[in-house]
């Protein structure tokens, strides 16, 4: 049984595109291309590459602690207000107004998703980087989680991800002007979840119900939560899924699906948007300390 | 050894006639808007032949952007078009509720309810998060049940 509005959305099933469009892409791109970036952006990637490699996370903490970064600044129009693409805010400037006169090259600053997609392509050199979005502090202030190639699962296996590749977020800010069609620039940058200092691993709890309406599961008829938070084996904080916890048939509660693994199980602990690969967390019956879920 | 042709007209098999649909939904019904969103994103994907690791993923990302620009630069809705007499109704009907959805909330209803594919897919074949993607479901879920009707109907 369906609700009336499922089984009326199915007549878009009974659409069919039109006949002509692998012809069409055969013939190729027919839409504007962002294309390369200008020279003064190849100077500000390089600027924003090297804070990165050479910085390590004590520089990003400090870039994410400095009250001018990401801010109108008091300095005019050469303070430095972000790491990247444009570090000055006159350039960003320019940028904007080449944005609001419709110049297609430049409309991927307008997408938080985009912008965050090409520093990770172009900055962190990813080939096929993945974008979770969330809003932060209002709607000119995002944070974007990333995460590199081998951090996404297929199937039942995952990849062991090098240190690089594992997630990190970026926080973009709309600098010029607030609202639709101001354009993002990156203006911080740190690790998706920071390590705690437990002693061993720990699983268990409730996350978050991001939307409210009492159900965490994927398919909305279940009440069992689909990320279980987790600290990992090298002590990083995270969320495994529960068909990964399960691994034969449906336990009632994480305790239970530890003591029914019966055998040593590696499976991924996942950021808070349940995609990005943090940490590894290995299930051997006995083992973990187990914190029952709180209260619903 | 296949050609890129034979490759590409494989895989368009596979994948296009959904990822059309979802970007028809994503558009409120736009078709010509849909046409083009996924031809561009074929041309692309064939333009760069040989360097995307994940063809599936990486179309439907492109195809969501490149539709996404096309709805802000036209900045209107166009009629309900051209179809066949029986689906003409049902059809405008679906379509005017789902242009009371933001065009995110379209595309994970029907990713989801329709194509019947997990949340961490849809915001994988999105580029957002399953956060996000929960947050379009439950607000466009709860659009349509006021706009189309909770009462339950048997399957097909």
């Amino acid at each position: 049984m369906n609700e009336r509005w499922q089984t009326k959305l199915r007549v878009i099933d009974h659409i069919e595109p039109s006949q002509d469009l692998l012809e069409r892409a055969e013939a190729g791109p027919r839409l504007p291309d962002p294309g390369p970036p200008p020279a003064a952006r190849v100077m500000a990637v390089l600027v924003a590459a090297v804070i990165a490699v050479a910085g390590g996370w004590g520089a990003f903490a400090a870039l994410r602690s400095d009250p001018g970064v990401g801010r109108e600044p008091a300095g005019g129009e050469d303070a430095v207000t972000a790491l990247w693409p444009e570090t000055l805010l006159a350039d960003a400037r320019k940028v904007q107004e080449q944005a609001d006169a419709g110049n297609a090259a430049v409309q991927w600053r307008t997408e938080a998703a985009d912008v965050a997609l090409r520093y990770a392509q172009e900055v962190l050199g990813w080939p096929d980087p993945i974008a979770g979005l969330s809003i932060t502090d209002g709607p000119d202030t995002v944070s974007v989680g990333l995460s590199g190639p081998i951090a996404s699962c297929s199937g039942d296996s995952c990849e062991e991800p090098q240190p690089q590749q594992i997630g990190v977020s970026l926080t973009l800010q709309r600098l010029v002007r607030p609202g639709d069609g101001g354009i993002w620039s990156v203006t911080a940058l740190g690790p998706v979840s920071e390590p705690i200092a437990e002693p061993r691993p720990r699983i268990g709890g409730w996350p978050e119900d991001v939307d409210g309406d009492g159900l965490i599961s994927d398919r909305g008829n279940e009440r069992i939560p689909a990320l279980i938070l987790a600290a990992g084996d090298h002590g990083v904080s995270g969320y495994v899924h529960y068909n990964d916890l399960e691994g034969g048939p449906p336990p009632s509660n994480p305790a239970e699906a530890i003591a029914m693994s019966g055998q040593e199980r590696v499976i991924p602990v996942y950021a808070a948007d349940g995609f990005t690969v943090v940490d590894w967390y290995t299930i051997s019956s006995g083992e973990g300390e187990v914190l029952a879920p709180p209260e619903a | 050894m296949l050609t890129a042709e034979r490759d590409y007209a494989a895989l368009y098999r596979a994948v296009a006639p959904p990822l059309w649909r979802a970007i028809f939904a994503y558009t409120g019904g736009l078709r010509d808007l849909a046409d083009d969103a996924v031809a561009e994103a074929f041309a692309r994907a064939i333009q760069h032949d040989g360097t995307i690791r994940q063809p599936h993923s990486w179309l439907y990302r492109t195809a969501f952007r490149i539709a996404a620009a096309e709805l802000r630069r036209r900045r209107s809705q166009a009629e309900i078009g051209e179809y066949p007499y029986e689906q003409r109704q049902d059809l405008a009907e679906v379509l005017l509720a789902l242009r009371r959805l933001t065009p995110s909330q379209r595309a994970a209803v029907y990713l989801h309810y329709q194509v019947d594919l997990p949340v961490r897919d849809v915001a994988r074949l999105m580029g957002t998060s399953v956060a996000a993607v929960k947050v379009h479901l439950h607000r466009g879920r709860g659009r349509l049940r006021e706009l189309l009707g909770t009462e339950e109907t048997s399957d097909e």
